[in-house]
Parts: C-alpha cells; sequence; structure tokens
C-alpha cells in the first residue's frame, strides 16, 4: 500500500511491506514476501545469546560456513540427572528464513530430552514457517545445528554412540 | 579467487540483522568450511530409508572445474527439461533458469529449485517431495552425489520427475 500525505506541497511516500501486486492475491501467491511467522522470529527472535562453552552441561552445536550465507550456532545446557534440555541460545549469521528457522528450533527443544530433540525433522520447520523451496535448505541447517550440538554434550559426557 | 578449502576455526558470529534478501551478499574474509553433523543414512524427509552400494568421493575441484562440471550439468538438465514440457500438456510447467539457478514449476506437483554453491564446491537440490539436499561431485564417475548416502543427482531427478509426470524421464541419459 503506497500512502502519501501532502505536508506544505511536500509530498511523503511510506511504504508498507506489502507491495501493490500482492493485494488482493490469496497468502501462498504473495511475490517475494516473507510468512509473517518468519518476520516475526526474524524481528523477535527467541533465545538469542550465549552459553559458557566449557561448562560441561553445555553442548554447542556451530553448522554452515560464512561464505555460504548461513552460520548458525545453537547451544544447548542439559539437566545430568532428568536428561533434559533446560537452556537453549542460538546465535545466526544469515538471511531472515536462517534465523527463523534456528529461531523456533530454539523455542521447540527447550524443555525435551535430548532423544526427543535429536527426531525434530527439518520438515517440521519447514512447515510450520511456510518456507519457500528455496529456502528449505536453512531448515535442514537448523536441524543439523541441534544434532550439532547435541552430540556435542554426548562426547563431553562420554556417551556418544 | 577461492584457493583450497581451509578448515579453520570460525571467528563466532553474532546476530545480524540482515536485509530482508533472499540473497547472500555478506563475505568474511576466508572461506571456513565447518563440518556438518556427522553422515546418517536416513532420509529425513521421505519415509523410505535408503542404502546405496555404490561409494563415491567429494572431489577436491579447482573452482574453474567446478564451474565446467556443474554448468555442463545444469544445460544438459535444462535442455531436456525444455524439450519435455515441449512434450507434455501441463499448462503450470515452467523451466527457468538464469545466473545458476534453476527454476522447475510443476504446477500443484510443487517447485524444485537447483543452484550451484560455488563456496561448498556443490549444487544445491531442493525438493517439494524430498526436500533439501546437497550434492557433491564425483570426478571418477562424473555424477553429483549425496554424501550422506551415496545417491546421486540423475537417480533422484529422474525418480522424482517420473512419478510427478508420470512418464520415464531421463534428464541425464543418452539422447534417442
Amino acid at each position: 500500500m503506497l500512502r502519501t500525505t501532502l505536508l506544505n506541497t511536500k509530498v511523503k511516500a511510506k511504504v508498507d511491506i506489502n507491495i501493490n501486486s500482492n493485494i488482493g492475491r490469496p497468502f501462498f501467491q504473495f511475490r517475494r514476501c516473507y510468512h509473517p511467522k518468519v518476520i516475526d522470529h526474524y524481528e523477535n527472535p527467541r533465545n538469542v545469546g550465549t552459553l559458557n562453552k566449557s561448562n560441561p552441561a553445555v553442548g554447542t552445536g556451530l553448522v554452515g560456513a560464512p561464505a555460504c550465507g548461513d552460520v548458525m550456532k545453537l547451544q544447548i545446557q542439559v539437566d545430568d540427572k532428568t536428561g533434559k534440555i533446560t537452556d537453549v541460545k542460538f546465535k545466526t549469521f544469515g538471511c531472515g528464513s536462517a534465523i527463523a528457522s534456528s529461531s523456533y528450533m530454539s523455542e521447540r527443544v527447550l524443555g525435551l530430552s535430548l532423544d526427543e530433540a535429536e527426531k525434530i525433522q527439518n520438515t517440521e520447520i519447514a512447515r510450520e514457517l511456510s518456507l519457500p523451496p528455496v529456502k528449505l535448505h536453512c531448515s535442514m541447517l537448523a536441524e543439523d545445528a541441534i544434532q550439532s550440538a547435541i552430540r556435542d554434550y554426548q562426547k563431553k559426557r562420554g556417551t556418544l554412540q | 579467487m577461492f584457493t583450497a578449502r581451509i578448515a579453520s576455526r570460525l571467528i563466532l558470529p553474532v546476530i545480524t540483522r540482515r536485509s530482508l534478501s533472499t540473497v547472500a551478499t555478506r563475505r568474511i574474509g576466508v572461506a571456513a568450511v565447518i563440518p556438518t553433523a556427522p553422515a546418517r543414512l536416513m532420509q529425513s524427509f521421505g519415509s523410505i530409508q535408503r542404502t546405496y552400494s555404490t561409494q563415491y568421493h567429494i572431489a577436491d575441484l579447482s573452482p574453474e572445474d567446478y564451474h565446467k562440471a556443474a554448468d555442463k550439468t545444469f544445460d544438459l538438465m535444462v535442455e531436456r527439461l525444455e524439450a519435455i514440457g515441449d512434450e507434455i500438456d501441463m499448462d503450470a510447467y515452467d523451466v527457468e533458469y538464469s545466473q545458476g539457478v534453476m527454476t522447475l514449476k510443476l504446477g500443484e506437483k510443487g517447485t524444485y529449485v537447483l543452484n550451484k554453491q560455488p563456496p561448498n564446491r556443490q549444487i544445491w537440490f531442493s525438493s517439494p517431495k524430498s526436500g533439501p539436499k546437497r550434492f557433491d561431485y564425483d570426478v571418477e564417475s562424473g555424477k553429483w552425489f549425496y554424501s550422506r548416502d551415496n545417491h546421486t543427482l540423475d537417480e533422484l531427478f529422474n525418480e522424482e520427475l517420473s512419478d510427478a509426470l508420470e512418464q520415464k524421464v531421463d534428464l541425464f541419459g543418452e539422447e534417442q
């Protein structure tokens, strides 16, 4: 929507995020528009931060490469007695979909046991965030990140199979 | 110009506000490749668990060789897909190839996006059926294969397209 206001003969234009060509289209046909859920995660990312890497209860997963455009660091703090993830922090360098995927993943694994967290598939993230085909790789990277974090924790505890 | 791939420690990234663009524009110093999670044989998307017996090896390609191999593969795919598009009677069928990205629209059956990924010397594949995959190049056989379970791009793509278009599709075989 293009809104214009006349103020002392100066024209001020404000461009909304929904560009003209989207008016009247059903949502799944929007051109070049991020899904509202992705935008929400991008603007209000959950669980951003760092945990102490040297803490034996913390597993750190680091995946991706800056040259490819996406790097994700996902850290989980696991309670030894219950085996559940008590704290999650992430930091991501990349596109909106990558940030949203890792943010959603961090939200999703909080409170789960390691076995449950390991089973989360990239399909779930892609479906939840309505990722377009070209961005499916971001969801795969988020899945790799949690796998990597779990393996790192297990290696530290000596329970890696 | 990329020299040999260097596996070095990554400087920890901070979260950055990226512009809402689908193109990665930021480059940081030297390309560092971080190893991803260890190989698993199960495909994430489909419910079929496959094991493939042929063992392929990731080649250490120079940028020129990579681009030559990838361009050859893409040109062949695009040519065959356009030919198929002329033959079949599907309105929504569309093939587009520009700047190393190939988009194949099959209407309701979904959209395939394949693109070159030069930093990794890979071809990235995104399927509406089986999800995202990354293919490396095996110089001996001249094929692109998925390092986690060793199946090749031609096998997978031919199979999925044959299913989707309900006819035998062979994008990489000899011309008849």
